[in-house]
């Protein structure tokens, strides 16, 4: 990644514009933001963690978990955001507190079996998730390398006509089409993975 | 509603583009028919699958970002840290080579100071001697000449090759190799015999080196304000 294309942008306002924008421009502004504010969200993260002796998991895993939570909320336009950097701490210690949460519930049905029952709807949902996203990575990795590529576009918000360029397709009607066959074929995986599932 | 328009609304609906009145239909329809509610579901399932991948290929160019960043530190800060040492080195290296060829230092290295042992030879005007001597490591150069000259007048030979020595040292102490120094310096280096004229000859040729010549005197020449300063 060569910084000196973020110098482009100035203003938290500015990666705003451009991760909702989606596409290229979103890519590059995705990079440059996270470049910008890692070594002090991390440094943030580090001492948080340090708090939490019982917490797990590496500082950096929840750096970039904390980022991807908040690009999703940026796309989510609703969202009101005011500084991204102290936007990114607050998610990663809320990642944190949630996930020392779920692994004191967990010990705690370890530990005392009579409160296994009053927990058991909760645990079900965390280990139903679990599997569930094992069903829905299964789906999409017996997509085809071609299916995959679209629709990992398609949900980065590139155009029609971007899609076209980058996958030599005549034009935008034709990378439409292509997309919602791919989106059909994997709906279907889904559906078929889900009635195995059961 | 036909397939294509109602899969259009869901896609919309899935990437948050969707506008009120869209989705407000779209949540109608999902509320009065099941099968638009469980198509709407199995795509959002099929949704989240593609973001499952998307936040692994995230996580994963992030890593390479921490990576890329961690090595741009290290090789910043090595790259940083040796240029630092490398200017360290050459400004001792310099300071040491200026403080070896400076003049001063080169009279004080081969000046003879009055000992007992020269005393031995000289034999007489001990008290002029000894005071010369003083005024030279006092760095009273000018004294020092005034009496070497009053020295080197003697009808003594091994009195006037002593005392022009330290003559020619205090003047080179005093002015710098200078032209008329040089010269005297030759003529005394091939009129005295012995071991005197050979080390005339060996701090003549100091001030003939490559490395007298690279180190002190351009700096003698162009930055003449500067070198008292570094010396």
């Amino acid at each position: 990644m060569n910084h000196l294309h973020c110098r482009i942008f100035y203003r938290d306002e500015d990666y705003l514009r451009e991760i909702r924008a989606g596409g290229s421009r979103a890519e590059m502004a995705i990079s440059c933001l996270y470049l910008k504010y890692r070594k002090r969200t991390i440094t943030h993260l580090k001492k948080v963690v340090a708090k939490h002796t019982e917490f797990k998991a590496v500082p950096e895993d929840l750096l970039h978990d904390s980022f991807i939570v908040m690009l999703d909320k940026i796309m989510d336009s609703s969202c009101e955001i005011r500084t991204l950097a102290g936007f990114w701490v607050g998610i990663g210690k809320h990642l944190l507190l949630n996930q020392l949460k779920k692994d004191q519930r967990i010990i705690l049905i370890n530990d005392m079996e009579e409160i296994y029952e009053t927990q058991a709807e909760n645990m079900e949902w965390v280990v139903y998730d679990t599997d569930e996203d094992e069903l829905l990575e299964k789906a999409f990795a017996s997509l085809g390398a071609r299916c995959k590529e679209i629709l990992l576009l398609w949900i980065n918000r590139h155009t029609m006509t971007e899609i076209a360029q980058v996958m030599k397709l005549s034009n935008a009607a034709m990378a439409r089409k292509t997309k919602y066959e791919c989106f059909k074929k994997l709906k279907e995986l889904v559906r078929t993975g889900y009635i195995a599932g059961d | 509603m036909e397939e294509l328009k109602l899969d259009n609304l869901i896609d919309q609906y899935l990437l948050g583009t969707i506008n009120t009145h869209d989705k407000l239909l779209l949540e109608r329809l999902m509320a009065e028919d099941t099968t638009v509610a469980s198509k709407v579901q199995i795509s959002k399932l099929a949704y989240k699958s593609i973001m499952l991948e998307r936040n692994k290929l995230l996580r994963e160019k992030l890593r390479t970002l921490d990576k890329n960043t961690s090595y741009e530190q290290r090789f910043a800060s090595s790259w940083f840290g040796k240029v630092a040492m490398l200017i360290v080195v050459f400004i001792l290296l310099y300071g040491l080579l200026a403080v070896y060829f400076c003049p001063v230092s080169i009279a004080r290295r081969n000046f003879i100071a009055f000992t007992e042992t020269t005393s031995i030879q000289i034999q007489r005007d001990d008290d002029a001697w000894r005071s010369a001597t003083i005024a030279f490591r006092d760095s009273d150069f000018e004294k020092a000449i005034q009496q070497y000259v009053i020295l080197a007048s003697g009808s003594d030979p091994s009195q006037h090759h002593l005392a022009k020595w330290n003559l020619l040292m205090s003047q080179l102490a005093a002015d710098g190799p200078s032209e008329h120094w040089q010269i005297a310096m030759q003529t005394y280096a091939f009129q005295t015999p012995g071991s005197m004229g050979e080390k005339a000859h060996s701090v003549l040729e100091l001030f003939h080196s490559p490395v007298y010549k690279f180190w002190f005197f351009p700096l003698s020449r162009k930055f003449s304000s500067l070198k008292p300063r570094l010396i």
